[in-house]
Parts: structure tokens; C-alpha cells; sequence
């Protein structure tokens, strides 16, 4: 990194802690930062500033917020005895664009990774049981990857869950709509003919 | 671009970059091979299933600059079953970090690799995954040369154990009486957990769960082999914090 003046190396390097962020990809960017104009680079290091010091994540749900509680957990349009329990803020994102959930959601912080040493502990699934001890709550949606992390946490889950007599569901495994069954993996197509539905 | 094609077994994967997945594979020749799947983390991916922990499949190697990639993989057998139980997950994700572990890149043992998919199978169908653990620790202890000495005194030999026996992790098996105060701490073991070791190196996989064994004696043989295992390879698997936290859940 010597070739280039101190400012640049440092721009370079902070780039590069950046996630997918290569020596390659962090030069061309801190290229183009020196090319346009001013008040573009501070327009970007404001937002960075401004995100990091608004964003707050909610005490109730855990979900990424400018106000606490969030907005999904203080409207009263929504259901509040269905709570969607999901790894990270961003699958709320993508609940919501649906459209078709109306219901409260949960924000794990991640799940359960025996191999990498994340325990029940490390994710916030005491706050979620402290949200059901109020007695509102009727069903679960567990909404987890469908990945062995995510069984994982969802079968954590179900089990601390069920005896408070709630019940517990775990979004569908099945074939991607617009997909071609040929392509489809075994597993993928068991788990598909296991969770099928009546007509 | 050398390109080999190889049976194996999925022991761990990590996310990198947009959609990728690095996973550690378990090959009888190669021993741990790290590979890179491009894209396996999307829904559409013809990798999603085949490059799941726990897979065992056929992966097609090429090497990379600075990491090997998978272009092709077919699958062979998903255990869906270990997937579907948390107490399995937890014994299966303990296992598979074991071996992680305690073998080396290129150290691939055709024995070792047998051993294991031979426990990802039975481990699926038993209804006694602690016993079934249990044997595939000592089983593969004893491959890799860790076997832990049962019958006579790790230090002084005798063979003619009196009442009395402790288990010595540094001296890698059961200690005597006399012997046992040289050292600090050790535990006591029972016959009938040494004997219930015995047998299960002895049992095939397969036959397990027909022993019988009482819940004492069971955490007995369970905490000694955890032990052994923990102070060969010097440190606490992360795995068994789960496994812990699952097994005596309420």
C-alpha cells in the first residue's frame, strides 16, 4: 500500500473492511470518491454518520428503527396475536414487501450455529419469550432460513414455545415459483411433496 | 486446471460474498478439501441441497488461485432425518466438528471416511443417539491412534485393577489406585462403564442400540471419552455447548 499518499492508503484500507469489498474493488472506489465532486463525498459520509447515529433497533421487536418502539410494533392495524420470527432485519424487508403478512414480527440477531459456536444465548430468543408470556400472542411463524442453522433455531424454538400453548408453524420448503421441476434438487422436491396441499 | 472428482462428506460451511458457500469437505483420499460453491445460497442454485452440512455426495474439485472451487456436485444421501431432530442435529454437528478437527487437509483415511457415514446412517434411524455417539468417539479414537488404555494401569501396567480406578486424561486411560495419587482432580470410573466401553468399540454400528446401559453409566462413559478427546485435541468444541444446552433443556 506504500505507492500511494497516506490519505489514500487509509481511504483503501478502510474500504476494504467493507464486506466483499476487495484490494482491487476498494482502489477503484476510493478512485472514483477523489473524482466527483464535494459535496457528493459529503452527502455519503453523512449518510454513513447519520445511519449509524438514528438507527436504533427496537426494544420490543429487535427490528432496525428511528423511533422505539418501531412503527410495525406501535400500529394498531396489525395483528398483534401473530408474531413472524425472522434471523436478521433485512428478512423483515422482505416479509413486508409480500404484502401478505399483517402480523408483528420478531428479529432474532442471527441463529443458532452449533459449529461456529452461536448458542441459544447469542441470539434474542428471551426477549421473544417474554413478549409471549403476555398472553396476546396465538400463533408463531417461524420464518428462519431453511437451512441446517435455521432448523436448528426453529427447532430450539418450537420446543420452548409449545408448552405455553401457542402454536408453533415453520414457513412452507418447497419449489421456487416460476422454477422448472427438472432442476429442481431431491431434497428440495421430498420436502415439496411432503409439505403439499390440497386442491 | 487440475480437476479431480471425489466422494464426500459435507463437515462445515461458511458464507462468503454475495450468494457463495465454503464448504469443508471429508474425502476418503484427500482428507479435508475446502472448495468454494459459487451462487449455493440461492434459491435456485443447483448446489442449495448438495452442499448442505451433513451431505454426502460426489463433488468435482478444480483449483483455484487461492482457494479450490466445486463445479459439479451430486448428491447422494441428504440425511434429512438429522435435520429434522434437534437432539440428532446437536450429536451430528458435534461429530462432524470432531472430525473437523482431529484430521488434517490431505490426511484422508478411507476408514475414517467409512466410519463416519456409517454413523450419519445409523445416527438417522436409532433411537439411541448417545450410545451411538458414544461408539463412533471411541471407534474413531482408536483409528486415529487416541485409543484410550481400559484394561491395566496407565502407569505402572498392572493389570490386576483393584477398587479403585480413575481415569488419567494425561496418561491417556485408566489409572490404579496407587497410581492415582500422582495427580490432581481425576475422576473415578466404574467397571461396568469400562466394560460398556469395551463393548462398544467392539458392537458394530449397526447393533448399538441393543446394549444396554443405565443412565449413570451412560454419563459416566460419556464425560471420560469427552475428556479423553478434549485433552488430546486441546481444546473444548463449540459444538458441545449446544449439545449440552439441548440435552438437558427441560
Amino acid at each position: 500500500m506504500s505507492r500511494y499518499v497516506q490519505p489514500m492508503a487509509d481511504l483503501i484500507e478502510q474500504l476494504m473492511r467493507l464486506p466483499s469489498i476487495g484490494p482491487k474493488t476498494a482502489q477503484r472506489l476510493a478512485f472514483h470518491i477523489l473524482k466527483i465532486p464535494k459535496e457528493n463525498v459529503e452527502r455519503l459520509a453523512d449518510a454513513l454518520i447519520d445511519a449509524k447515529n438514528k438507527i436504533i433497533s427496537c426494544s420490543v421487536c429487535g427490528n432496525i428503527t428511528e423511533q422505539d418502539p418501531c412503527s410495525i410494533c406501535t400500529d394498531d392495524r396489525r395483528d398483534k396475536t401473530l408474531i413472524a420470527v425472522v434471523e436478521e432485519s433485512k428478512d423483515v424487508i422482505l416479509l413486508e414487501r409480500t404484502g401478505e403478512f399483517h402480523g408483528l414480527y420478531h428479529v432474532l440477531g442471527g441463529a443458532i450455529s452449533p459449529m461456529d459456536g452461536i448458542g441459544p444465548d447469542d441470539i434474542s430468543i428471551s426477549g421473544l419469550l417474554k413478549r409471549l408470556s403476555h398472553g396476546t400472542v396465538k400463533e408463531v411463524i417461524i420464518a428462519t432460513d431453511p437451512n441446517i442453522e435455521g432448523e436448528a433455531t426453529s427447532m430450539y424454538l418450537a420446543r420452548l414455545i409449545k408448552p405455553l400453548d401457542i402454536k408453533v408453524t415453520r414457513i412452507a420448503h418447497g419449489l421456487p415459483v416460476g422454477g422448472d421441476l427438472e432442476y429442481a434438487d431431491e431434497v428440495t422436491i421430498a420436502r415439496a411433496i411432503e409439505g403439499r396441499r390440497e386442491l | 486446471m487440475a480437476v479431480f472428482t471425489t466422494e464426500g462428506i459435507i463437515l462445515k460451511t461458511q458464507n462468503i460474498g454475495e450468494a457463495d458457500r465454503v464448504c469443508t469437505i471429508y474425502s476418503p483420499g484427500k482428507g479435508k478439501i475446502r472448495a468454494v460453491a459459487k451462487g449455493a445460497r440461492r434459491p435456485k442454485s443447483r448446489f442449495i441441497s448438495s452442499t448442505q452440512v451433513f451431505a454426502y455426495g460426489d463433488f468435482q474439485i478444480f483449483s483455484g488461485k487461492s482457494l479450490d472451487g466445486i463445479s459439479q456436485a451430486q448428491l447422494k444421501e441428504a440425511f434429512p432425518r438429522l435435520h429434522d431432530d434437534l437432539i440428532k442435529l446437536a450429536y451430528a454437528g458435534y461429530i462432524v466438528e470432531l472430525i473437523d478437527k482431529m484430521v488434517g487437509e490431505g490426511a484422508g483415511d478411507q476408514i475414517v471416511f467409512n466410519m463416519l457415514l456409517a454413523y450419519m446412517r445409523v445416527l438417522s434411524e436409532t433411537h439411541d443417539p448417545q450410545l451411538v455417539t458414544v461408539a463412533f468417539e471411541i471407534k474413531i479414537a482408536t483409528v486415529l491412534g487416541y485409543r484410550p488404555r481400559l484394561g491395566s494401569c496407565s502407569q505402572c501396567g498392572k493389570k490386576r485393577l483393584g477398587p479403585g480406578i480413575f481415569f488419567s486424561p494425561e496418561s491417556g486411560g485408566v489409572v490404579c489406585k496407587e497410581c492415582s495419587s500422582n495427580e490432581f482432580g481425576l475422576s473415578r470410573v466404574s467397571r461396568g462403564a469400562l466394560r460398556l466401553l469395551e463393548a462398544l468399540l467392539m458392537a458394530e454400528f449397526a447393533k448399538i442400540e441393543r446394549i444396554k446401559a443405565n443412565r449413570e453409566t451412560r454419563r459416566e462413559i460419556e464425560k471420560l471419552i469427552r475428556t479423553h478427546l478434549g485433552y488430546r485435541l486441546n481444546q473444548r468444541l463449540r459444538s458441545l455447548d449446544f449439545l449440552d444446552a439441548v440435552i438437558n433443556a427441560p
